[in-house]
């Protein structure tokens, strides 16, 4: 009998091994004790292994990457693209305020010749907050009044019904944009052509690799790696046409999956935000979330309020009824701040909402979830 | 061909920053690195991009090696830096520690064992790992075995050491 050697235990191993010939092996194992000793051992190795590769992973120190535990916070976003929204939102405040006034001016002149004053007090009154939300709007905590008149009418927090998972993909065009879209979605119309004709993120992290590859073609360019660190390539942003992609690196052990997938992994339920379209959907173990069962998989749905900050719905379908101490409802802190509210609909069934935003934007939100 | 290399950066920049940081331990370096791996894919695009970007990511960071002493200048900065709500010191001193250790073993490593555990993290079946180090795809289950038990048994001799130390 011929023993498995080193390579195609690891192969099988790694499920490179073609239907066949990994049942030849797992005959053979079933059989060879000298080589069930070997798999063990190699197993171990290999899980041992990609424990340490792991660990190599952007997290404590780095700061760039998430953790599977809190999601990033809205200041992520690169100060470039802040830069350019401030500049946009002044842009775009100085035009409102233009237009009010000469409005104001208009109302002034109509009501001097009417005789009225309280027309114009009225449409003063309305010019200084056009389009502001109602003061019990959930979305205000969540959002400057600026950026809530800017943000598209499709996606409003309150009154909304939660939209099926076979929507999602047709969500995702309506989906609030990223920040970096966002930033496009402020800006005055005689910006808009500009913007439309600027680079995405991976277009100008190209065009900096064509500056490169410029250097490097110039005489005596030198092979140097200069400072001239790409915005676009460090701090890419999904294209417009891709906002649906998760805008960062998976925390480790995380993957995207389907919002379908993700109904079926939860046995045919899943939590969502009323009025809020899913950006992506994600999973992982729930060992790597503090505060979720670790034996689970948890299933992550990802929002993106309009500063692109994120919020997580957490899920999991767990294996056992278990209880929630103390009482039904969980508030904890995250170890970078951000805030999490676990509770459980069913005994079997945990869901948690986590955020880097005020708590009573957090409750508010909470209560939106169905 | 500018649509092919924005196809490219958008498909690969992600995964080529994440492994050139698990071989680096310096994201800006690793991002540095990543965008001289697109100026060359610019210059010259290549047939099977995925295999040929690594590749060239894996070749870089070796030329790069030299500037060692530059990095260990870089993480110390990025160490100090550090985000605004860090976790308890202990655990990030811990956490850096074993990440040290881990980076350590992993230079180790021949380069050969080191690039297929890299490309393997980063989920290269073995037929693509085979594409970008130039090895044939049934050698890739040895190597990638010899290069997992002699990454765990370097970890393993240092930790050992740094216990016996403190």
């Amino acid at each position: 009998m011929q023993h498995l050697d080193e390579g195609t235990l690891q192969a099988l191993l790694d499920g490179e091994l073609n239907a066949t010939d990994a049942s030849q092996a797992e005959k053979h194992l079933a059989l060879c004790a000298a080589c069930r000793r070997t798999y063990v051992e190699a197993k171990g190795i290999f899980s041992e292994s990609d424990r340490l590769v792991g660990l190599l992973e952007p997290g404590l120190g780095a700061g760039a990457v998430p953790t599977a535990e809190d999601p990033p916070a809205g200041d992520a976003i690169p100060r470039e693209v802040r830069r350019r929204r401030y500049r946009q939102l002044a842009w775009a405040a100085s035009l409102v305020l233009a237009a009010g006034l000469g409005y104001l001016a208009s109302i002034r002149h109509y009501a001097g010749r009417r005789g009225g004053s309280d027309l114009a007090a009225r449409a003063a009154a309305s010019s200084a907050a056009p389009g502001a939300p109602a003061s019990d709007s959930p979305a205000v905590p969540m959002q400057t009044a600026a950026e809530h008149a800017a943000a598209p009418p499709a996606a409003p927090l309150s009154g909304a019904q939660p939209k099926p998972a076979s929507a999602v993909n047709s969500m995702k065009s309506a989906t609030p944009p990223a920040p970096a879209n966002a930033a496009r979605r402020e800006s005055p119309p005689s910006e808009k052509r500009d913007q439309a004709a600027a680079p995405t993120a991976a277009a100008s992290g190209v065009a900096l690799a064509e500056s490169r590859a410029r250097e490097q073609a110039a005489p005596g360019s030198g092979d140097a790696i200069t400072g001239e660190r790409a915005m676009g390539l460090s701090t890419g942003r999904p294209a417009a046409g891709n906002v649906a992609e998760p805008s960062r690196t998976l925390a480790r052990g995380f993957r995207r999956i389907s919002m379908e997938e993700a109904v079926r992994r939860l046995s045919g339920s899943i939590h969502l935000i009323d009025g809020m379209a899913p950006q992506w959907v994600e999973a992982g173990p729930g060992r790597f979330v503090a505060g979720a069962f670790p034996d689970a998989e948890l299933i992550r749905v990802v929002y993106q309020d309009a500063p692109g900050r994120e919020i997580w719905l957490d899920q999991q379908r767990l294996p056992h009824p278990v209880s929630l101490p103390p009482g039904d409802t969980v508030i904890s802190t995250t170890s970078s701040g951000g805030l999490r509210i676990t509770w459980q609909p069913e005994p079997a069934f945990r869901v948690s909402i986590c955020a880097r935003v005020p708590a009573d934007s957090l409750r508010v939100l909470a209560r939106h979830v169905h | 061909m500018t649509d092919q290399i924005t196809q490219l950066f958008q498909t690969y920049h992600g995964s080529l920053v994440r492994m050139l940081f698990r071989r680096t331990g310096d994201r800006d370096r690793a991002e540095d690195l990543a965008q001289e791996v697109f100026a060359r894919a610019l210059a010259t695009p290549p047939d099977n991009p995925r295999p040929w970007l690594f590749a060239v990511a894996l070749n870089l960071v070796r030329d790069d090696g030299r500037r060692s002493v530059r990095q260990g200048r870089r993480l110390q900065l990025l160490t100090a830096e550090g985000p605004v709500s860090a976790p308890p010191p202990d655990q990030v001193l811990d956490h850096e520690e074993q990440v040290a250790a881990v980076r350590a073993a992993l230079d180790d490593l021949a380069p050969r064992d080191r690039d297929a555990l890299l490309l393997k993290a980063e989920g290269f079946n073995y037929e693509e790992i085979a594409a970008t180090l130039g090895l044939a795809k049934g050698a890739i289950g040895t190597t990638l075995a010899r290069a997992r038990r002699r990454l765990v048994e370097a970890y393993r001799a240092r930790e050992k050491d740094r216990h016996a130390a403190s």
